[in-house]
């Protein structure tokens, strides 16, 4: 077995001994430049993504079993959620898998209730015998959070922005787990389980984090990257961070490969669970190319990495963004 | 850093020899074009690309020559030139946005001998898959776009032990199969990785039944890789299957054609593969 952590690479002037030079080509549509990015994300463009398809179900017939160690416990269906009154709340969601290609973040207003009122309702006790909760979704897709987090509260929601929850969103409901990224927030549930010893997801099976606690990350969503640039013109640079539960204090921006950092300006940044949105406004002043890169620090003093690229990927993306402009 | 991996690998290893192993002056050449088309992409360790196609295609060479006069010993290379496209979402503006890696495949060198005394079709093989790209020059020329293109491969230098065997049927039919035991080595050329990424070894197999009808040659092929260790998670494993079909257009000369498609695949894309080629032989 090959173990990359153990390899041993054969470097010859940084390629292989009888690598050929290759032809890389990259066809993109021209780059769209945003001068501000809506604090609350349009339903349409909010990020859709799942380890598979969508599940396809009929919904009047579902309902989502909470079974406490094998044993199932209670049940709620629709008109369960259909007897609450949900609470609207702005929660930001991140993709562990975005990255500067998969911008995978977005934040809106959703309506429902936190998961233990719904337990405290169904009489369902939580044994502190328990360690997680554990899910699964109609798509199969399962994985688990610590018990502890339902204090935060863990929320049960239906509603997105004032309308009902997409199928494509996690419809009927969808949990929403303060302070983890998207694979801890399950969508169309089919079960939940209360379980007395860890539990590996299915993205754990494929060596990603099991903790899944949102890094500091920065993405920069305008100007696109190897976008061309007026010299002596004014354009705005304007990006997302975010750190979970960790609110940003700060964002940064060099263009001297880390030499000097300029504070950015914060459009929007209400704190903890919801995205910060910055913007430098920056008149370039020579020609040529450059490369401009971000960093973020959070009030607990984390700090973004200095590679563009993250440190592991697997663990999510916690790098700030980096991107090429030409000044023309 | 996401990067992908390319597990698609279109053109066959040594099992294209086939367990009958030539004599000196004996000769096998073949020159031809492979595409791979999967409407949904899937890689050794990358979340599924949802919205993602994937288009592969790769021109080769691949030569076979008996060496002995005393004993069937041959060798055989195939050295492919690949372009690999990822699709990278719906069209917008007009323009599908899609990245491709252009670069030399990977060079297999086998040696292969007959194990029986009349040379007859039971043979052993040894096998080098030597990569001829740097992986970490792939997309460096697009900074933060970098991590969009396909990576050419593994990257990674290969060895595999194949044991063939063949039978005539009697009449036309005939068949053969291959076993085979690929080692991943801890040897990357030009790359640096990807993370802690533990490719395992592999049991790799093939196997063949003919038809020989005049002119005409028509195989029906099963092949496949399988991990060897439990719970793999990066390691690609695939079974594909298809026809082969040669046609003599002048003595010793046939074009070739075959369609292969991915009845199973894990860590790897599940597509098709469409090939046609040259072959000259005597």
């Amino acid at each position: 077995m090959a173990d990359f952590s153990r390899r041993r690479i054969l470097f010859l002037g940084g390629a292989s001994a009888v690598a050929l030079p290759g032809c890389d080509k990259l066809v993109l549509p021209p780059g769209e430049f945003i001068d501000e990015i809506p604090p609350i994300s349009a339903l349409e463009d909010f990020y859709r993504y799942s380890y598979s398809s969508v599940p396809q179900f009929d919904v009047d017939a579902w309902s989502c079993a909470i079974e406490d160690r094998g044993e199932v416990v209670a049940s709620f269906d629709t008109t369960t959620l259909a007897g609450y009154t949900p609470v609207v709340f702005e929660h930001t969601l991140q993709c562990i898998g975005s990255s500067p290609r998969l911008q995978n973040i977005d934040n809106a207003l959703f309506g429902g209730i936190p998961l233990l009122d719904l337990f405290d309702d169904l009489g369902v006790a939580i044994d502190p015998s328990i360690v997680e909760l554990g899910f699964e979704g109609m798509d199969g897709y399962h994985d688990s959070f610590p018990i502890d987090d339902l204090d935060k509260p863990v929320w049960l929601v239906w509603e997105i922005n004032g309308e009902p929850l997409p199928r494509a969103n996690g419809a009927p409901c969808r949990l929403l787990v303060p302070g983890r990224y998207g694979i801890k927030n399950v969508k169309w549930p089919a079960r939940l389980f209360f379980t007395d010893e860890p539990y590996i997801g299915y993205w754990q099976e494929r060596n990603w984090e099991k903790d899944g606690t949102y890094k500091p990350n920065a993405f920069i969503k305008s100007p696109p990257n190897l976008a061309t640039v007026a010299r002596g013109e004014t354009v705005a640079l304007v990006g997302t961070a975010y750190a979970g539960e960790d609110p940003v204090d700060t964002v940064e921006i060099t263009f001297d490969d880390g030499e000097t950092w300029e504070v950015c300006e914060l459009d929007y940044s209400p704190g903890a669970n919801i995205w910060t949105l910055w913007r430098y406004e920056w008149t370039p002043r020579k020609r040529g190319r450059l490369r401009i890169r971000t960093r973020i620090t959070t009030a607990s003093g984390a700090r973004s990495v200095d590679d563009p690229g993250g440190s592991n990927r697997l663990n999510g993306y916690d790098g700030g963004m980096e991107i090429e402009l030409v000044v023309a | 850093m996401m990067r992908l991996l390319l597990a698609a690998l279109l053109l066959p290893g040594v099992a294209e020899a086939g367990a009958w192993t030539r004599s000196l002056g004996s000769y096998y050449a073949k020159t031809g074009v492979d595409l791979y088309a999967a409407g949904t992409y899937q890689a050794a360790d990358v979340v599924s690309t949802e919205g993602q196609r994937f288009l592969g295609w790769q021109v080769g060479v691949y030569g076979e020559v008996g060496l002995l006069k005393t004993h069937p010993l041959m060798v055989s290379v195939q050295a492919p030139f690949a372009s690999n496209t990822l699709y990278l979402g719906p069209p917008e503006g007009g323009l599908h946005p899609r990245a491709t890696t252009r670069r030399l495949g990977d060079l297999r060198l086998s040696v292969q001998t007959s194990v029986l005394p009349d040379g007859g079709p039971l043979s052993v093989a040894f096998e080098a898959k030597i990569p001829m790209y740097a992986n970490d020059s792939v997309g460096d020329a697009f900074g933060g776009y970098e991590e969009l293109f396909p990576l050419a491969g593994e990257g990674q230098l290969d060895f595999t032990g194949w044991l063939l065997g063949g039978a005539s049927f009697g009449g036309p039919l005939w068949g053969e199969a291959a076993l085979g035991y690929q080692h991943r080595t801890e040897v990357f050329l030009g790359w640096n990785g990807t993370g802690d990424l533990a490719f395992s070894d592999r049991l790799r197999f093939g196997a063949g039944l003919g038809l020989t009808k005049g002119r005409l040659i028509a195989i029906l092929r099963v092949d496949g890789q399988k991990s060897l260790a439990a719970d793999d998670g990066v390691t690609a494993e695939n079974l594909s299957t298809g026809p082969v079909v040669l046609f003599d257009v002048a003595e010793g000369i046939a074009i070739e054609g075959r369609l292969a498609a991915d009845v199973w695949a894990r860590n790897a894309t599940r597509g098709m593969g469409y090939g046609t080629g040259v072959s000259i032989r005597r």
